[in-house]
C-alpha cells in the first residue's frame, strides 16, 4: 500500500493534530504576552 | 493482494476525529467546566483576572478531565463491552486502538498540568494533576473494582473542579474552596447511587461491586438518605464562610431539602420499582447546576 492512501486516510486526523498543536503554541504565546503586560 | 485489502479493511476503520472527542466524555466534561467556572466566578478578586487567563484555566480543566476519562476507557474497556450504557464507546467496538486511546489520555494530561501551570499558577496545577492521579489510579485502577465504597473515596476526584477553578485565581486552598468541594463529595455517593439501583443488573454483568449489587437494595437507599441529609448542612456552608449572601443560602436549602425528600421517596419505594430512583438521579444533575448556578448570581 503506498503511504499517500495512508495519508489520504488519516488526513482528517492529522490536520486536527496539528491544529491542536498550532493552537497549544499560540494560547502559551498568548499567556505568555498577558503575563509580561501584568509584569509577571 | 490479500494483505492489500487486510490494510484496506483496518485502515477504512481507521478513528475519526469524533471518536477521540467521544474518548474525552463530553457531558461530564460539561459539569466539570461548569463547577470549576463557579469555583472561579466565586473566588475573591476574580474581577482581576485577566479573561483570557480565566478562558486557559478553563480549558485546562476540561481537557484534563477529558484525559481522564479517556484513560479511564482504556482500563475499563473489557467492563465498558459488557454494559448497556457502555458498549457503544470507541473502544469496546474497536474503533480506537487501547494503546492510542492511552496515550491521548497521557499526553493531554500532561500539557494541560503544565498549561495550567504556566498560565495561572502552581498551587492549581498541582490539584489539576492531583484530580487526575486520583481518578485515573485511586478510583479507576484501584477502587472501582475492589469496593462498593468505590464511588465515596473516588467521587472526590470529580469534587475539585471548584476548588481548582477557586485556587486558578486565589493561588491557594481555603476553608471556602473546601466547603465547594464538599458539596460535591457528599451529592456523588447518592447521584451515582440512584443510577446503580436502576443500572443493577448493567454492573452485575459487569462484576462492578457497586452498593445495590454488594448490600442490596435497603441498605443502599438507606446510605443515599443519609447522605443526602448530610449535604444539607454542607450546601449551606457557603453562606456562613462568607463566600456568598441570603439569596444563596435560601437557594440551597430548598433545593437541598428537596434532595433530601427525593432521597426519603426513593427509601420508601418499594424494591424493583425504580421510578422514584430515575426521578432522583435525574434532579441530582439539576441540582448541582442549579446550586452553583445560585452560587454564581447570588455574587453578581
Amino acid at each position: 500500500m503506498p503511504i499517500e492512501v495512508l495519508h489520504k486516510l488519516k488526513k482528517k486526523k492529522n490536520l486536527a493534530v496539528l491544529a491542536l498543536i498550532f493552537g497549544w503554541v499560540a494560547l502559551i504565546w498568548i499567556v505568555t504576552i498577558i503575563k509580561i503586560k501584568n509584569g509577571g | 493482494m490479500s494483505d492489500v485489502s487486510a490494510t484496506t479493511i483496518s485502515t477504512t476503520q481507521e478513528a475519526r476525529v469524533s471518536d477521540y472527542f467521544a474518548l474525552l466524555k463530553p457531558k461530564v466534561m460539561s459539569l466539570v467546566v461548569f463547577s470549576g467556572f463557579a469555583g472561579l466566578w466565586v473566588a475573591p478578586q476574580a474581577g482581576d483576572l485577566h479573561p483570557v487567563l480565566a478562558i486557559t484555566a478553563m480549558i485546562c480543566l476540561a481537557v484534563n478531565a477529558g484525559a481522564a476519562g479517556a484513560i479511564n476507557m482504556w482500563f475499563d474497556r473489557d467492563i465498558d463491552a459488557v454494559m448497556k450504557r457502555t458498549k457503544n464507546r470507541p473502544l469496546p467496538k474497536g474503533i480506537v486502538d487501547p494503546d492510542e486511546a492511552l496515550s491521548f489520555g497521557i499526553v493531554l494530561s500532561v500539557l494541560s498540568v503544565m498549561t495550567m501551570g504556566v498560565a495561572l499558577n502552581w498551587t492549581a496545577a498541582a490539584l489539576l494533576a492531583f484530580a487526575n492521579v486520583f481518578y485515573v489510579v485511586v478510583y479507576t485502577i484501584w477502587l472501582k473494582r475492589l469496593t462498593p465504597q468505590n464511588i465515596v473515596i473516588g467521587g472526590a476526584a470529580g469534587a475539585f473542579p471548584p476548588m481548582i477553578g477557586w485556587a486558578a485565581v486565589t493561588g491557594d486552598i481555603t476553608a471556602a474552596s473546601i466547603a465547594l468541594f464538599a458539596i460535591i463529595f457528599f451529592w456523588t455517593p447518592p447521584h451515582f447511587w440512584a443510577l446503580a439501583l436502576f443500572a443493577n443488573e448493567d454492573y452485575k454483568r459487569a462484576k462492578v461491586p457497586m452498593l445495590p449489587v454488594t448490600h442490596g437494595e435497603k441498605h443502599t437507599k438507606l446510605q443515599m438518605l443519609v447522605y443526602s441529609i448530610l449535604m444539607v448542612p454542607v450546601s449551606v456552608s457557603p453562606y456562613f464562610l462568607g463566600v456568598s449572601g441570603i439569596g444563596y443560602l435560601a437557594s440551597a436549602a430548598l433545593l437541598s431539602l428537596f434532595f433530601v425528600y427525593t432521597a426519603v421517596r426513593v427509601f420508601l419505594e418499594a424494591e424493583g420499582n425504580y421510578k422514584s430512583a430515575k426521578l432522583m438521579f435525574g434532579y441530582s444533575v439539576f441540582y448541582l447546576f442549579a446550586i452553583f448556578l445560585a452560587l454564581m448570581i447570588d455574587k453578581v
